[in-house]
């Protein structure tokens, strides 16, 4: 046992105590309960019987519990317990709540005295005579029970043994069994030898209480809990009371028993670690019939069909594993007999040289038949099938009960192995699967199985594979950022044909696995974004544990500082593509850094918190690593007049700040923080603009000769652009005589109509548009008549078609075809 | 065991004496673990409240296989973890429990103790939910971790890391609050 930190034994210390209050409550409570629960109809005898006995048992309870010895003369290292001369010292400890009559207890300290002499005096035969009296008082053979058990010997125990299994009081018999087992841990665990039993015992009913006799109970041993390898062990009837009790080997495996009666529905119980008594009710039987087909609608014979049945409150210690199984006659029919009322199931259909049919069941979160059902029917799809063998170095390697699992594009299917270690995966489509062992069982021995990755599975035939094992290996996977080294927690990662996790804290993820060559993916940063990214790492044999270290790229973070023109810090935020982050103390920033294309300039603002001064600033890839030092300064104001070629101010029309590169390029400003307000007379003012890169003011797009450059600005001032001459490029004409509609259908290329297709009409920097509705017909309004417009038509996942068209009454149909990925 | 045993037995044969044995033998461990877990003693009180009627009225079938104080831990995790599905717990300020005086203690003592007590509920509060039940089932409960992952349905493993980063977070929030 290793020493206890400082840090365990406070936390150890961390005791409390129920207040009085809290105790009242609950104990009335409890107490209520209690009563509520004891079997109606119990004598007034019985029960003074009982209270006598009680009584009698506190005041021992009460000498262990507190464990005040009287320990006069006693043999070494054992003290007794105390049995109180003075009953009423531990009456008085227990608050009286009921009030029943206290029994008489003058009789007995006469008879615990002799206990205690013959503890005394290690009388063991007169303590166990004692014991074994039928005439004897509860309390007295409690009592020497309880004096047995610290000196009795191992044949005091079979002795104890025999006397539990014959005496009629079972709960005589349960605490007798105890205290064999006390002596036999205090003298020594070798005295275990002999393989316990252990007894299952229940009560089958049928819905109106009454006993069922001639049940069938089947008790089965489960495989890691999967049904269909329940193997069967043993078998028993219930009695005319419909009671049962069956004496089992004790087993790691999981237990289920199966109530069996020709009358009434199957019931199922799963005894748990903690009840070993059964209380089962057998329901009316109903069934569940279809029909399996193949996809040209021929009857399936021979079809296994299992009936997977949903935990049910009335049976709520139903394991997953309950099946019902049926085979289809040459007409391709099955019948499910004998499923309880509202039963809900899980039908799967597998049939070899075919694919598997699956119900909805427990993945989905619904099953999707009901008992009752009677018209079912099940078409399965042509598939294959892979058979194989367990191999150890060469040999083959002959273990039951091992799960072979099977993944891939044909399908998810598992098989078991045989006593010869042979299995068969029934029920994939023809394509590729990877075949791995991931049975946790398995694991436990130390072995582990190398995954066969990409076996191609053929329609109607067996694709034969060796599953080679192997002395496991303790594989630990560290995940650490290929630029700084550390450690990257909370990763989620994959293995091939091993798993799926997440990095711990430390950056670890483990698992076991036999030598061999294995692929790992995990998100990665590109720069363009994550993507998954594999590497392929090798466990040699040999070793018992490999760590291996697989470098990430993480998503890297810009970090640097916002500074006045003096130098000193300055609190603030910084917007670089979708990223946006703020400073943290001493104008210090950190934000990610955006998804990019290589060689690609990208425009950033820094603003600082009072937003009276900023910096447009560029980024590219190429420019890291290394911090980025921003200097603000006060923000700037553009000003000027719109007009047309006559002169004449252009209302309403808002100009748009765009950023030139320094080769020239002109980028939009994707996320613009500034302001623009259209102050009438074609007068415009545009506020808040961030001072550092030159900038270029512009009406229409930015390809348009329409465009004034602004130099880099380094001070806070209003720069006068003065008057905007635009060209009018539209037609001539007003715009109140554009009310041309152009009108038409978008299709795909099976004439079908395309729904929410984006159709927009352009008249020199004009932009109308419409979609298309659920009849995939469009008409973009307010058009200049009889004049050329450009189209271009847009749908989510097509090719978008761009065309010339006049605006006349004519409807216009456009076909798009579906993108190539 | 052997008292568990009796106490078992004397309340199956009809006596709720050894209900209330059962009751005050285990009520504060379960309490303490509660609050740890829970951080909130009215919850914990509760908790405890609905383990003791539960296991009071299903008392005829119940048969006792090993620990009993075990058994009712488990019952309560399972609450516990029902409740915790259903959300109904946060993780609220603790609530000072107004401790019974004990005579052995002089009230400064008390004092620092039960300040203690409350620093160190309220860091584990501070622990995922998970990490916090193994830190405590296997300090306070006396669990042995291939119990504790039983009954997370978890590798022993994952029950010993879970452990080993409890305690670790549990020494980062002490500390960090040490020095607030």
């Amino acid at each position: 046992m290793s020493q206890r930190s400082e840090l365990e034994r406070e936390v150890m210390g961390l005791r409390r105590k129920t207040s009085p209050e809290a105790d009242e409550r609950i104990l009335a409570d409890v107490l209520a309960a209690f009563q509520e629960a004891q079997p109606r109809g119990m004598t007034v005898r019985g029960r003074v019987a009982a209270l006598a006995a009680v009584a009698a048992a506190v005041v021992l309870l009460a000498g262990i519990l507190i464990g005040i010895g009287i320990a006069p003369r006693m043999p070494e290292g054992v003290t007794p317990p105390m049995v109180s001369p003075r009953p009423e010292v531990a009456v008085e400890e227990k608050p009286a709540r009921e009030a029943p009559p206290t029994p008489p207890i003058e009789h007995k300290p006469a008879a615990t005295r002799t206990a205690e002499q013959m503890f005394t005096e290690r009388d063991i035969e007169g303590l166990l005579k004692m014991v074994g009296d039928k005439d004897r008082e509860l309390d007295s053979k409690l009592t020497a029970a309880v004096y047995l058990a610290q000196i009795g010997e191992l044949d005091t125990a079979e002795k104890l043994d025999k006397l539990g299994a014959t005496s009629d009081d079972k709960q005589l018999a349960v605490l007798l069994d105890a205290i064999a087992t006390q002596i036999r841990d205090r003298l020594g665990g070798a005295t275990h030898t002999v393989e316990e039993a252990v007894v299952y015992a229940g009560v089958v009913t049928d819905e109106a209480g009454l006993g069922v006799e001639n049940v069938i109970v089947r008790s089965e041993i489960l495989y890691r809990g999967r049904g269909q390898l329940a193997k069967h062990e043993a078998d028993t009837v219930t009695d005319s009371a419909g009671r049962f009790e069956m004496a089992l080997p004790q087993s790691g495996d999981k237990r289920l028993f199966v109530f069996d009666h020709p009358r009434y529905a199957f019931a199922w119980w799963q005894p748990s670690d903690i009840s070993r008594e059964a209380r089962i009710t057998l329901l009316e039987p109903r069934q569940v019939a279809g029909r399996v087909i193949d996809d040209r609608g021929r009857a399936v014979a021979d079809a296994g069909v299992l009936a997977n049945i949903a935990r049910d409150v009335r049976y709520p210690n139903m394991g997953k594993e309950c099946f019902l199984r049926a085979q289809t006659d040459s007409a391709g029919r099955f019948v499910i007999e004998r499923v309880f009322e509202d039963a809900r199931l899980r039908i799967s259909v597998v049939k070899q040289g075919y694919a598997a049919f699956m119900t909805a069941g427990y993945r989905d979160g619904e099953f999707a038949v009901g008992a009752g059902d009677g018209g079912l029917a099940f078409a399965l799809g042509p598939g294959g099938y892979i058979g194989g063998q367990l191999v150890r170095k060469g040999a083959p390697f002959e273990k039951g009960g091992i799960i072979v699992d099977c993944n891939g594009p044909a399908g998810k299917a598992w098989g078991v192995t045989d006593p010869d270690g042979k299995f068969e995966i029934l029920g994939l489509a023809p394509g590729i699967v990877d075949v791995m062992v991931r049975d946790e069982d398995f694991a436990r021995t130390g072995l582990a199985c190398r995954p066969l990755l990409d076996v191609q599975v053929y329609r109607g035939t067996r694709s034969d594979v060796q599953l080679e094992v192997a002395e496991a290996v303790r594989v630990t996977l560290e995940v650490v950022n290929s630029v700084t080294g550390e450690a990257v927690g909370g990763r989620d990662l994959k293995v091939r044909a091993v798993g799926a996790g997440t990095t711990d804290e430390i950056g670890q993820w483990r698992f076991n696995a036999a030598p061999g060559e294995y692929v790992f993916s995990t998100k990665e940063w590109t720069g363009a974004g994550p993507e998954e990214v594999e590497h392929v790492f090798e466990v040699s044999p040999g070793a018992a544990e490999r760590l291996v270290e697989i470098a990430v790229a993480e998503r890297p973070m810009i970090r640097g500082a916002l500074v006045d023109e003096a130098g000193a810090p300055v609190e603030g935020s910084v917007y670089l593509g979708p990223a946006e982050g703020r400073t943290r103390g001493y104008g210090i920033f950190e934000i990610p850094e955006p998804n990019y294309v290589a060689s690609e300039t990208y425009v950033g603002y820094a603003f600082s918190a009072d937003k009276k001064f900023g910096r447009a600033f560029l980024w590219n890839a190429g420019q890291k690593p290394g911090g980025l030092l921003i200097d603000v300064a006060p923000l700037a104001s553009i000003v000027g007049r719109v007009v047309d070629a006559s002169g004449t101010p252009i209302e309403d029309l808002a100009p748009k700040l765009g950023v030139v590169l320094p080769d020239g390029e002109m980028r939009e400003a994707a996320r613009p923080r500034w302001e623009t307000t259209l102050q009438g007379d074609g007068w415009f003012r545009i506020d808040g603009v961030p001072t550092g890169v030159a900038m270029a003011v512009y009406f229409r797009s930015l390809k348009e000769p329409t465009v004034l450059q602004i130099p880099p600005m380094r001070q806070a001032r209003v720069v006068e652009v003065g008057q905007i001459v635009l060209d009018w490029m539209g037609p001539a004409g007003t715009l109140a005589e554009w009310d041309g509609v152009l009108a038409g259908a978008v299709i795909n290329e099976r004439g079908q109509p395309l729904a929410e297709a984006k159709v927009t009409a352009a008249v020199g920097s004009r932009m109308f548009f419409d979609y298309t509705g659920l009849d995939g017909r469009f008409a973009v309004t307010g058009l200049p008549k009889a004049e050329k417009v450009s189209v271009s038509v847009r749908a989510i996942g097509y090719a978008g078609q761009s065309f010339e068209a006049v605006v006349d009454d004519r409807p216009i149909e456009v076909m798009l075809l579906r993108e190539r990925p | 065991m052997l008292e568990d045993k009796l106490l078992v037995w004397k309340a199956k044969s009809g006596d709720a004496e050894g209900l209330r044995g059962i009751y005050e033998k285990y009520k504060d461990d379960l309490l303490s673990i509660a609050v740890a877990l829970l951080h909130n003693l009215p919850d914990a009180e509760d908790i405890l409240h609905e383990v003791f009627v539960g296991f009071s009225s299903d008392i005829n079938d119940f048969q006792l296989y090993g620990s009993l104080r075990k058994y009712l831990i488990k019952c309560m995790i399972n609450r516990i973890h029902d409740r915790w599905r259903s959300r109904l717990y946060e993780v609220r300020e603790v609530e000072r429990t107004a401790e019974r005086p004990s005579q052995e203690k002089r009230p400064e003592e008390e004092a620092i103790e039960a300040e203690t007590a409350e620093r160190m509920t309220a860091a584990l509060a501070r622990l995922p939910f998970q990490q916090r039940e193994v830190v405590v089932l296997h300090l306070l409960g006396d669990m042995k971790f291939r119990e504790i992952a039983t009954l997370q349905d978890v590798s022993i493993n994952t029950a010993q890391s879970r452990y080993r980063y409890g305690l670790e977070k549990l020494k980062a929030v002490l500390e960090s609050e040490f020095l607030e």
